[in-house]
């Protein structure tokens, strides 16, 4: 069911999403499918070298996780934009929650804006992405 | 190096978009299956929210200008990203993109000095319509 303009209000929590624990697997898929071969996502040796335990997430996988939390919720033609900011490294292993909530609400000519706060964060509660989508609502004439 | 821009052309292909969605996880069908995209208005299947940075890794145009600004991938973190939607990208657009360096600011903190690098992408479909915009905030660390 498509979510109604009318019934939105600020403060509802609208995104609920728990990915399954990332995978090394994954993150080989998803260099492949993104066209991102840095090493430090699928060479534990190259990740090592870098600091880490091992190798780490691609941000953008978790973004993807995020979008498809909003487009989940809304209709994507609904969805006009989104900025996030990467804020934690995400590990194989990790379970990723998306949760979002309504900041502000208006009305734009014939349209319904509705702008979101979403952020993802791990089994521990520690964000690893965070940031704010805006949706247009179109309004019965 | 502000200003400098990288163009590129992009044919969007079914089973990039498939690939994707695999790799996420994602099993909207608006992204897979034509009929429910039909049902929901749209001509054919979709390219999900973030396909558009597919094109900018895998026409190989970021790791360009990483090398024109000689940043080291190695140094290199991905610090923020933006997207904002025009239109839908579809199987078999031809999108042209413009990637330009908007700016280039150096900021000095407690672990060293670090120039954050601001990167737009603007997608133009084959009807000349302006599909997505994106921008891409890249860190170095010096």
């Amino acid at each position: 069911m498509q979510p109604v303009f009318e019934t939105l209000r600020v403060g509802d929590e609208v995104v609920n999403l728990l990915k399954p624990a990332i995978t090394k697997d994954q993150l080989v898929r998803y260099a492949g499918a993104s066209g991102d071969f840095n090493p430090l996502h699928t060479d534990d040796e190259t990740a090592k070298a870098s600091g880490f335990h091992g190798v780490i997430a691609h941000g953008m996988l978790v973004m993807g996780f995020l979008t498809q939390a909003v487009t989940t919720w809304i209709p994507k033609r609904l969805l006009r934009q989104i900025r996030v900011r990467f804020r934690g490294i995400t590990r194989p292993g990790d379970r990723i929650v998306v949760t979002a909530r309504i900041d502000e609400k208006r009305i734009e000519g014939s349209s319904g804006i509705v702008k979101c706060s979403i952020e993802a964060v791990d089994q521990n509660k520690d964000v690893k992405v965070s940031g704010t989508f805006e949706a247009v609502f179109p309004l019965p004439s | 190096m502000i200003g400098t821009r990288f163009n590129f052309t992009w044919q969007v292909e079914r089973g990039k978009i498939a690939e994707l969605t695999a790799s996420l996880g994602d099993d909207n069908p608006i992204y897979h299956d034509r009929e429910a995209a039909e049902a929901e208005g749209y001509p054919d299947i979709l390219a999900p929210p973030t396909f558009s940075t597919v094109a900018v890794l895998w026409s190989g145009t970021l790791f360009k200008a990483f090398h024109e600004l000689k940043m080291p991938l190695s140094r290199i973190m991905h610090a923020e990203q933006e997207y904002e939607y025009f239109c839908p990208i579809l199987p078999g657009d031809t999108l042209h993109a413009v990637m330009e360096v908007k700016s280039i600011v150096e900021r000095k903190g407690k672990s060293g000095t670090m120039d954050f690098v601001l990167l737009e992408t603007i997608f133009t479909n084959q009807h000349n319509r302006q599909v997505i915009k994106e921008q891409m905030l890249v860190v170095e660390r010096k």
